[in-house]
């Protein structure tokens, strides 16, 4: 009996992604062509979308091209937010196709292959002990299990675990289907099991508990 | 239902979405609902809490961001949207405005040697003072300068924008200059202004009755602080591009050294460079009345272009747009001696160029982004012509082969 209201919730959570409603006041003062909404805008999704470049380790003057792009594209377009529900959603989306626009153009840049694992185990050696001091050991492992990934991969448990995405919008964004979408995620998480570090990673992480 | 977890390894929870949403997100149900799961034994808690503790590891792997950029981002988004607006603006007043037309006037060498006779008395003309002042002011400069009575004010950098305000006080690159107790003096005694653009440098004038000046490089604009009751003149050698505030009690005309024209609230565009021979006047829009100063007065049509020598003046059909362009930062040429359009690129980035003495008999089409850099443009121009070219001391020796 309990345990159907827990479905019920958990369908709840599946399909609707709640949006505050002084965000939507927000979108509606920008569009009307309030300045001060489009700083608390920029304000509100900037770290956000410069955070989700990094993941991705794109160049910074490349995130900032592209967060410079779309702002100043949506200030002359206003209109276009006008019926847009989940604004975190449209600015994520809008960026990451600038984004990989940009490193496109910027072909020497930035490649997105299977084995940029070895700059980060170059890392490893040096930076890593000096990152130490300012991270756990925990973040590291987490790194370092990240970067046995694909690109792919790391960019949607990116947007499942840290920006909170469902998996439909994870597709849509990424521009996969859903069952894609269910199948990166899940190879994802069986790749890391799958890797030693995994091992010690829970080991490390039952200490901490 | 939930009789799937009794089940479930780690990776199972990380994959199942309402482990993943209820653990970033918990409400009061969801942590019961675990809760009993667990105290009931019902499924297996160090996989539960590794999975956990991996989720939590995932989350909180956000990178850093350094705070200042996003700042920084922000100055850029603000300064590109507020040049988009001008842009704009700008665009929408070539488009629309009905009355607008297109000038470039084009003095004489023989000039020096007359001005030299210029005279000052208490009723100096706008002509008069203009002549004397470019005698006055030989020392060269690689600044922008406002001379106004015995003030100088020196602008820094390539552009500049200087705004009076209706009562007379400027704004410098939008900041109140010193120089307004200046002007004022400078309104009693009914002297002006000089606007001085060296080569290589541009700027942007508002005058007190409202009217805009785009001013080109290598120019210098003569103006009063305000304007009398009964006329609007200034005086320009060199080039500008002028959208006139309309004013029909005050016709505004602007003088150069050949000819004068007239206009009662338009947009023009007036180019007196003392090197060049010829003056030309374009008008996009609308009718304007020009008089040469020795000639009779001739209106002009849109589209057209009224060219003036000593010798001669001609009136013909032109393409507008290639000879106003500049002001937005481009410079287009329809079948244009290759030696025209290296005298132009020249001019704007003030660089020396030497050029063979015989014509090339090059003539090209197109747009020039004049934000690019010189040696970009020549490169260009060198790639699509028989033209090379290379740099010693400080010069641009062109060669056509």
């Amino acid at each position: 009996m309990k345990s159907q209201d827990y479905l019920n919730l958990s369908m709840k959570f599946k399909n609707t992604t709640f949006v505050p409603i002084a965000i939507h006041r927000l979108r509606d003062e920008f569009v009307r062509g309030d300045d001060n909404a489009y700083s608390d805008l920029y304000n509100l999704y900037a770290k956000e979308l410069y955070a989700f470049g990094l993941s991705l380790r794109a160049k910074t003057d490349l995130i900032e091209d592209a967060i410079h792009d779309i702002f100043v594209e949506i200030y002359t377009h206003r209109q276009n937010l006008e019926k847009v529900d989940n604004l975190k959603y449209y600015f994520l989306a809008a960026f990451r196709n600038r984004l990989f626009f940009l490193i496109k153009k910027d072909s020497n840049s930035f490649e997105i292959t299977e084995n940029d694992t070895v700059d980060l185990q170059e890392k490893d050696s040096q930076e890593i002990w000096i990152e130490k001091e300012e991270e756990n050991e925990k973040q590291i492992l987490i790194k370092r299990l990240l970067s046995e990934l694909t690109q792919n991969q790391r960019e949607a448990l990116y947007h499942r675990f840290v920006e909170k995405m469902s998996l439909e919008e994870i597709a849509t964004l990424m521009n996969i289907n859903y069952q894609s979408a269910k199948n990166l995620i899940h190879r994802s998480i069986k790749k890391l099991k799958s890797v030693t570090a995994f091992t010690l990673l829970l080991f490390i992480l039952f200490c901490f508990r | 239902m939930f009789i799937q977890y009794y089940s479930y390894k780690a990776d199972d929870y990380l994959t199942d979405d309402y482990f993943v949403d209820t653990m970033l997100e918990p409400t009061p149900e969801s942590e019961t609902f675990w809760k009993i799961l667990i105290d009931e034994n019902k499924i297996n808690a160090d996989e539960f809490i590794s999975a956990y503790m991996t989720l939590k590891g995932l989350h909180e792997n956000k990178p850093e961001v350094p705070e200042e950029r996003i700042d920084l981002v922000w100055e850029r988004i603000t300064q590109t949207n507020r040049n988009k607006v001008i842009k704009i603006k700008r665009f929408q007043f070539i488009r629309y405005t009905a009355v607008a037309c297109s000038i470039i006037v084009v003095i004489g060498l023989s000039l020096f040697t007359f001005m030299k006779t210029g005279k000052v008395d208490q009723n100096q003309s706008i002509t008069d003072f203009a002549r004397e002042n470019v005698i006055h002011t030989k020392q060269p400069t690689n600044q922008i300068q406002l001379v106004s009575g015995n003030n100088t004010l020196a602008v820094e950098g390539v552009q500049a924008k200087l705004e009076y305000d209706a009562n007379g006080n400027l704004k410098v690159n939008k900041k109140s200059v010193a120089v307004n107790q200046a002007t004022n003096l400078v309104k009693e005694i009914q002297k002006f202004n000089q606007l001085k653009v060296p080569y290589g440098k541009r700027a942007f004038l508002k005058l007190s009755d409202g009217t805009s000046l785009w001013i080109n490089t290598g120019t210098t604009v003569t103006y009063p602080t305000t304007f009398a009751n009964n006329k609007r003149e200034i005086f320009v050698e060199g080039e500008v591009f002028a959208e006139v505030y309309h004013d029909s009690k005050r016709p505004f005309i602007i003088k150069t050294e050949k000819l004068d024209v007239q206009v009662l609230g338009t947009v023009f565009n007036v180019s007196a460079y003392k090197e060049d021979k010829q003056t030309n006047v374009v008008l996009v829009s609308g009718s304007v009345n020009v008089k040469p100063k020795n000639g009779k007065s001739t209106i002009i049509k849109p589209n057209q272009i009224f060219a003036y020598t000593d010798q001669a003046s001609t009136l013909r059909n032109v393409e507008v747009e290639n000879y106003i362009s500049w002001h937005d930062g481009n410079y287009i040429f329809h079948n244009e001696p290759i030696e025209n359009i290296l005298l132009r690129l020249s001019r704007y980035y003030n660089v020396t160029m030497k050029l063979p003495s015989n014509p090339s008999g090059i003539s090209c089409s197109g747009k020039l982004e004049l934000k690019d850099d010189l040696t970009l443009l020549l490169n260009g121009l060198s790639e699509i012509t028989s033209m090379s070219f290379a740099v010693k001391d400080n010069e641009y020796r062109i060669k056509f082969e």
